[in-house]
């Protein structure tokens, strides 16, 4: 059954690259600068996850499978796969038309190649702790490779849509280090070279099995000020600037050289609370700072409009599990009813809390202003703003009462629940690391989340997250929403074909687009 | 000469070993676990412990600072965890990036500052003297940064002569190849380095100026300025030959002192012009809390910063006779 649904997906995402996308005629040709803001540290994609550096090792490799416009996991270097009875075992059929860079053939040695040395604490990985519940993974023949994991999960393929296959040959002659700054993969685009901190080239990939890239090259650019990226895109420093300012984009709206796209993404930032100490125990003093903060007002006054838009959930407007009927049930503004609920649960007159906050402005301003709303409430919030590394640890530690983060974790619904928030009683007796630091802990609701994980049809899946989502922002007021980021990505005109990712990537050649250079 | 040289260049290790074993402590002192900033949005206690294992990172510290100091004892500054690249590989990559844009700088602030320093003591109380004074303590200011985004505007965006970011062909190479008849490169070279070393310069520019000021209109009112004045010699020949040269030992001090600060003010302007420096890689690499590649980045600003002093005291012999060294 499984098969056959991902056959269809073959079958549709092969039409999609044999359908030209307009009748316009498109030019070969040009290399594209990119404008990116934060450099790749390394572009193996065996040791590396980091959204940077993928952005950059995803155009010189491909992944088994990858997303389609809508964000549903179509075949990409796996042409089908199925999944056995218990959700446990993957088998997967890989194209057998692919070409490494290096001209030898892509099989089934160099899948199991990377899985194997990215589950390998010696080579270091980002990917580590994912793929911690890979069992076992073993090739059945040159194009064959089934893959078995501990326990079902069925946001598996949505946590390997951004994992390269690297030549397994070519990994292994120049080790992990040398690999990481001379890659070979499967990708449209060719490893030239780069010149850290400054810039990145790419050349095209003749002989890509997909399609034939239209660019001639990329070179991207690591520019760490925002705004300075914003006036190399107005005066033709770079063709295309990714992660624009709020600012830069009223400014840049008015150029007529230049089109600002904007999509909502999934991300998902937020101000968390510890449920398990202080009076942030009580839901009815959580449920208070809900009616506390005027969070359209906030998000508005931060962003102005551009940039991000408010969150009600952990789900973004256009992720699956996305649910319009939560909105209305979360409580909106009213600081009479959050002064009646502090009073009913025991603190008339309110109770000093520390709010920690990283560096960068929009969540700084965003603790100010919940600073000064939960004032008038007789909440006496105190702002420290720090940066990650010395915020992670009070977070597992539960000595962080209230903090801001941000998270995105590919677009699985299970990412967005399960993930934040299933208890694990074991980390938060140590400190350990866990990413449920709210210390949400609900029997009821943690089944619903772990059954959806276990099913592996999205549709049966959906009500139960929808469920655990309601129970958690809802009923539970465990954690307050705040924004999901949009991404913009200006480029002038000429550039086409351009498409806006939720996933807040730069897409250049994929099965639903393949940019190109020359005026229409 | 040759003795002092090697007294100062041994008393260099006891300084340079304070600091990396400062710099150590610090670092794995402060809060953040680089095995869990690497894992980021996938880490599991189970990872992050095996990682810290393979890192090295479980050893006791005392353990891992023997370890460090053992390498570097070697002439081994150890791996970049985020990068993974040796460190020193990492520094010599940016180091001339870094070199090239202090020494640039360098150069306008000295020609800027020195120039008006001069001026506005020669004129004292006169209008160009007011604005000079005034000029500079509003260079002192202002800060890099702002300065930076300042005249990418004006120079960039508006006039479109010079690019907003990013760095031409190494200032060195572009040189070797104006010796083989190929200017161009140099142009280019140039072109990149303009704006930045222009926004790093002109804050030093500013404090310079100030400085010279000052220590010219002391050195006028001595008695020997007097007897040159009174023998007849022309204005300009007393200020250059006489009163500049005799301010030139406290504005040296303050150049080899300044020269450090500038490459701590590279760091912020290297983030604005996106130029591939050290000061980046620092930043950086103290975020991610890659703890050898900040031990290797510090290290290195601390030997420049001692060496330059070194050459400062050496440059007072040629300044003043009276100086020697023994």
């Amino acid at each position: 059954m499984k098969s056959l649904k991902a056959i269809v997906r073959g079958l549709v995402a092969a039409l999609l690259i044999s359908v030209p996308a307009g009748a316009l005629a498109q030019q070969d040709g040009g290399v594209l600068k990119v404008a990116v803001v934060s450099e790749a540290t390394s572009l193996d994609p065996i040791t590396t996850n980091n959204v940077p550096s993928s952005i950059i090792f995803m155009q010189i490799h491909d992944a088994l499978v990858t997303y389609d416009e809508e964000l549903n996991i179509v075949p990409m270097l796996a042409t089908s796969w199925e999944i056995s009875e218990d959700g446990r075992t993957y088998t997967f059929q890989l194209r057998e038309d692919v070409t490494f860079h290096n001209g030898e053939p892509f099989t089934a040695s160099d899948v199991v190649y990377a899985f194997t040395a990215g589950a390998d604490p010696q080579y270091q990985s980002q990917w580590l702790g994912r793929f911690q519940q890979i069992e076992e993974i073993e090739a059945v023949d040159e194009h064959t490779v089934t893959l078995t994991l501990q326990a079902p999960n069925a946001a598996f393929l949505d946590q390997i849509t951004y994992f390269g296959i690297p030549s397994s040959s070519a990994h292994q002659e120049k080790g992990a280090d040398g690999y990481a700054i001379a890659p070979v993969g499967t990708g449209p685009f060719r490893f030239v070279s780069w010149s850290r901190n400054d810039r990145l080239v790419l050349e095209r990939n003749d002989e890509y099995w997909l399609t034939r890239p239209h660019l001639d090259g990329v070179e991207f650019r690591a520019i760490p000020e925002r705004s300075v990226a914003a006036v190399e895109l107005e005066t033709g420093g770079v063709d295309v600037a990714m992660s624009l300012n709020a600012d830069d984009v009223l400014r840049l709206e008015s150029n007529p050289d230049v089109t600002v796209g904007t999509t909502p993404t999934l991300s998902y930032y937020y101000i968390a609370m510890n449920n398990q100490a202080g009076p942030l125990q009580d839901v009815r003093v959580r449920r208070a700072i809900q009616y506390a903060l005027p969070l359209d007002q906030i998000i508005d006054t931060i962003f102005g409009g551009v940039g991000a838009v408010r969150a009600y959930t952990t789900m973004a407007p256009g992720s699956l599990a996305y649910d319009e009927s939560i909105l209305e049930e979360i409580p909106g503004y009213d600081p009479q009813k959050a002064l009646e609920l502090l009073a009913q649960a025991g603190y008339p007159n309110g109770f000093s809390t520390t709010l920690y906050t990283p560096t960068d402005s929009n969540r700084r301003q965003l603790a100010e202003l919940a600073q000064a709303a939960l004032s008038l409430v007789g909440i006496d919030v105190e702002v420290r703003s720090v940066e990650l590394g010395t915020m992670l640890p009070l977070t597992y530690s539960g000595e962080a009462p209230m903090w801001i983060l941000g998270w995105t974790s590919g677009t699985d619904p299970n990412n967005y629940s399960y993930e934040m928030f299933y208890p694990t009683p074991e980390a938060w007796e140590t400190g350990g690391v866990t990413y449920n630091t709210t210390r949400y802990d609900d029997p009821e609701t943690a089944k619903l989340m772990l059954d959806a994980r276990q099913m592996t049809d999205m549709e049966e899946r959906l009500p139960l997250y929808r469920q655990a989502i309601r129970n958690i922002f809802v009923r539970d007021a465990a954690q307050i929403a705040a924004y999901h980021q949009t991404f913009n990505i200006g480029y002038r005109n000429g550039v086409n074909d351009i498409f806006l990712n939720r996933n807040s990537r730069m897409d250049l050649v994929t099965i639903y687009n393949n940019v190109w250079i020359g005026q229409e | 000469m040759a003795v002092f040289l090697v007294r100062r260049l041994i008393a260099l290790l006891p300084v340079l070993i304070g600091v990396s074993t400062v710099v150590f402590f610090i670092l794995h002192l402060t809060p953040g676990d680089p095995a869990q900033l690497m894992l980021g949005d996938f880490a599991t206690q189970e990872a992050v412990d095996q990682l810290r294992e393979e890192m090295g990172l479980n050893e006791p510290l005392y353990v891992q600072y023997g370890l460090f100091l053992g390498d570097l004892a070697v002439g081994d500054l150890g791996r970049s965890i985020t990068q993974r690249q040796p460190v020193a590989q990492l520094i010599g990559e940016r180091l001339a990036a870094t070199a090239e844009l202090a020494l640039v700088a360098m150069f306008f602030a000295i020609i800027i500052g020195l120039a008006a320093g001069v001026i506005a003591a020669a004129r004292q109380n006169s209008i160009t003297d007011y604005v000079t004074t005034a000029g500079s303590l509003l260079g002192i200011s202002t800060p890099i940064f702002y300065l930076g985004l300042l005249l990418i505007l004006l120079f960039s965006l508006q006039l479109g002569w010079f690019p907003a970011s990013g760095r031409g062909p190494a200032l060195v190479t572009s040189i070797g190849q104006l010796f083989q008849g190929n200017p161009e490169p140099l142009g280019q070279s140039l072109r990149y380095l303009f704006l930045p070393a222009l926004t790093l310069g002109l804050s030093f520019a500013a404090l310079l100026a100030k400085m010279t000021r000052n220590t010219m209109l002391e050195v006028l009112q001595k008695d020997f300025i007097r007897t040159a004045t009174a023998k007849g010699l022309r204005r300009q020949f007393v200020i250059f030959k006489h009163a500049l040269r005799n301010a030139g030992i406290p504005l040296l001090t303050i150049m080899g002192l300044q020269f450090s600060q500038l490459l701590g003010g590279s760091v912020l302007t290297e983030t604005v012009f996106a130029w591939p420096g050290l000061g980046r890689l620092a930043v950086d690499a103290i975020f991610a809390r890659d703890f050898p590649l900040v031990q290797g980045a510090v290290l290195t600003v601390a030997l420049i910063f001692v060496l330059l002093n070194l050459l400062v005291d050496l440059c007072y012999g040629l300044l003043d006779p009276r100086v020697t060294y023994s």
